[in-house]
């Protein structure tokens, strides 16, 4: 395995004619940690990624993996595994497919087998990528980034298209490389998609820079929902321990871990019927800094009109 | 290996997965071998009719010529989706990320369309010698194949293909569209230069332009083919000639789009 480096992107823009796609962006991304990078459509990630891995050239500034540019990594497939879109060529089979870029990285060819196996893909590896359906893809496309070993990973919208199933393996995944010291930066438009992944942060919007840091840091930190066959007695409980409460939507909110909230309630001697933690304030602050708000929730009394998806 | 080394290898890789290769091959082999012996067929049955000249002992040349006479768009077409596959099926991302020094790449796609387009050579050749000598013989017509000249011109035949496939490569970055890349080459092969040529073949000053168009120079290189069984009129170069316009050609095609578009950002 090939150590985890860190990412460096220092004051860099890409202009397209007359789009600035990204603008004066400055961030670190370390190893040992996985780092969700985060935006709406056309934030201009992809367009770092692909600035990142030498495939796009900055209009000005630079974007480096170790201290060096892509470009002038020497065995990059080792160094570095990337996933961009999970686009391949329709006729050719994954096992062929994986083993062109093996062959093209300097991997022994024994390496296809393995990776195959890992993502899931090896009932399916010798069909042709054509039939494949979004989430086969996508397996493929992260089987390719592993194909190396590397050390870093860059993965644009890796989740997109996984079943429910394939999203918590592949969350596993990237925690435990993450834990193996590598460096695994992995973007996304959802918050709430990488939330139980990701421990650091980086939204951009319009192609700048709004937030870069620990998860922690966004937002007002964890709330839970709780709630007791005799609530009032789980109130005074909670508010006994000094926890500031609220209802919201008919839930009880506490602004505090489900662990705390379950051992003031065990202590006061109340049966819990429901503890869970809710991402809370994150989502909302995501959207704040990216100047999105909430769609408005429809008035009262409104209907769907019929044929139409209900909102 | 070196990194070009892995370059080229990867090349055949992707070459060799996918169904392209043999089915541009398979109606090849069908088409110039068929052609070839239809050729012989008319040639031998009834010669004044055929509107040819053919200088006696040339025949079989002109017959087994068809490979490369007609044969030579396929690895054309071969050379120009190395490039225009990748762009089409947006492949070129994951290529470049393997190796991120694109001129190699580039180079490594030359290599590869060279060894291929020498390979359709000798199996088109086969096709045509191997038909069209059946019908000479039959007929009673010399087949040429004891004659170390014919043997000469079929090894300039696959190195002419192999020259065509390099070209080829050199289409595909400078038109990097599939569909129109596909047009370019059969409007310009199959319409634009065949009339400038026959034009040519009347009209005196035409034919000092013509004689470099790249067909022509095809020709020239090969030595022998319906142009140039067309009349006296129709001027040629020598073959060494011909070869080194044609091989200019993929020299200028690669170097205008290895400038353009293969130093693009790839989105
Ligand atoms: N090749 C290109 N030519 C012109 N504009 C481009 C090009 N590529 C990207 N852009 C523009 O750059 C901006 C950023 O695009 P980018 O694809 O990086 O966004 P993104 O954050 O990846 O969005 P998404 O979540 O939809 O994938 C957009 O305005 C886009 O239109
Ligand atoms: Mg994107």
């Amino acid at each position: 395995m090939a150590a985890g480096e860190t990412i460096v992107f220092d004051d860099m823009s890409k202009r397209f004619g007359a789009v600035h796609a990204v603008s004066d962006l400055t961030f670190t991304v370390e190893p040992g940690r996985v780092t969700g990078f985060l935006g709406p459509n056309g934030a201009g990630k992809s367009t770092s990624l692909r600035v990142l891995l030498g495939l796009v050239n900055p209009s000005t500034g630079t974007a480096t993996i170790g201290g060096a540019r892509y470009a002038t990594l020497r065995d990059p497939v080792r160094r570095v595994g990337a996933a961009l879109e999970a686009t391949f060529h329709p006729g050719r089979s994954a096992r062929a497919h994986l083993s062109s870029v093996a062959v093209a990285g300097g991997i022994p060819r024994a390496r296809v087998g393995e990776v195959l196996e890992l993502v899931g893909a090896t009932p399916y590896a010798d069909r042709r990528v054509g039939g494949y359906s979004l989430g086969m893809r996508q397996r493929l496309a992260l089987a390719t980034a592993l194909l190396g070993d590397p050390g870093v990973l860059v993965l644009d919208e890796p989740i997109n298209g996984l079943d429910p199933e394939g999203i918590r393996w592949i969350r596993g995944l990237l925690r435990s490389l993450a834990a193996e010291g590598r460096t695994v930066l992995l973007s996304s438009h959802l918050l709430s998609e990488v939330q139980q992944t990701v421990d650091d942060v980086v939204v951009i919007a319009g192609g700048r820079l709004r937030y870069t840091g620990p998860l922690a840091g966004l937002g007002t930190g964890p709330v839970t929902i709780v709630d007791a066959p005799d609530r009032p007695a789980l109130a005074a409980a909670l508010q006994g321990a000094g926890f500031a409460l609220r209802v919201d939507a008919g839930d009880l909110v506490v602004d505090a871990d489900p662990a705390d909230v379950g051992r003031v309630a065990q202590a006061a001697g109340v049966a819990l019927r429901e503890l869970r933690q809710r991402s809370g304030g994150l989502e909302d602050e995501f959207l704040a800094l990216v100047g999105q708000e909430l769609p408005p929730p429809p008035p009262p009394g409104s209907t769907p009109i019929p044929g139409e998806a209900p909102r | 290996m070196t990194g070009f080394g892995r370059a080229v290898a990867s090349e055949f890789v992707k070459l060799f997965s996918t169904r392209m290769w043999w089915l541009l091959l398979l109606i090849l082999v069908g088409y110039v071998g068929l052609a070839a012996a239809g050729i012989a067929l008319a040639l031998t049955l009834a010669p004044e009719q055929s509107g040819m000249t053919i200088p006696p002992g040339a025949l079989a040349a002109v017959v087994y010529s068809v490979a490369t006479a007609s044969g030579f768009v396929f690895p054309v077409i071969l050379g120009a989706m190395s490039v225009t596959g990748e762009v089409r099926h947006r492949t070129l991302s994951t290529t470049f990320l393997a190796t991120p020094h694109r001129a190699p790449v580039l180079a490594a796609k030359v290599v590869v369309a060279a060894v291929a387009g020498a390979g359709y050579g000798v199996a088109a050749s086969l096709a045509t010698v191997g038909l069209g000598a059946l019908v000479l013989g039959s007929s009673g017509e010399p087949t040429a194949l004891d004659e170390s000249d014919t043997w000469a011109m079929i090894a300039r035949m696959v190195l002419a293909m192999a020259i065509w496939a390099m070209l080829g490569v050199g289409l595909g970055v400078l038109v990097p569209s599939q569909v129109g890349s596909i047009v370019a080459i059969l409007a310009f092969t199959q319409f634009v230069e065949p009339i400038v040529r026959t034009a040519a073949a009347f009209v005196e000053p035409l034919g000092g332009v013509a004689k470099f168009l790249p067909g022509a120079a095809g020709d020239a290189l090969v030595g022998a083919s319906f142009y140039t069984a067309l009349g006296p009129s129709a001027q040629t170069l020598e073959w060494w000639q011909g070869g080194l316009v044609l091989a200019g050609y993929a020299v200028a095609f690669l170097v205008a789009g290895a400038a353009t578009f293969w130093r693009r950002d790839v989105t």
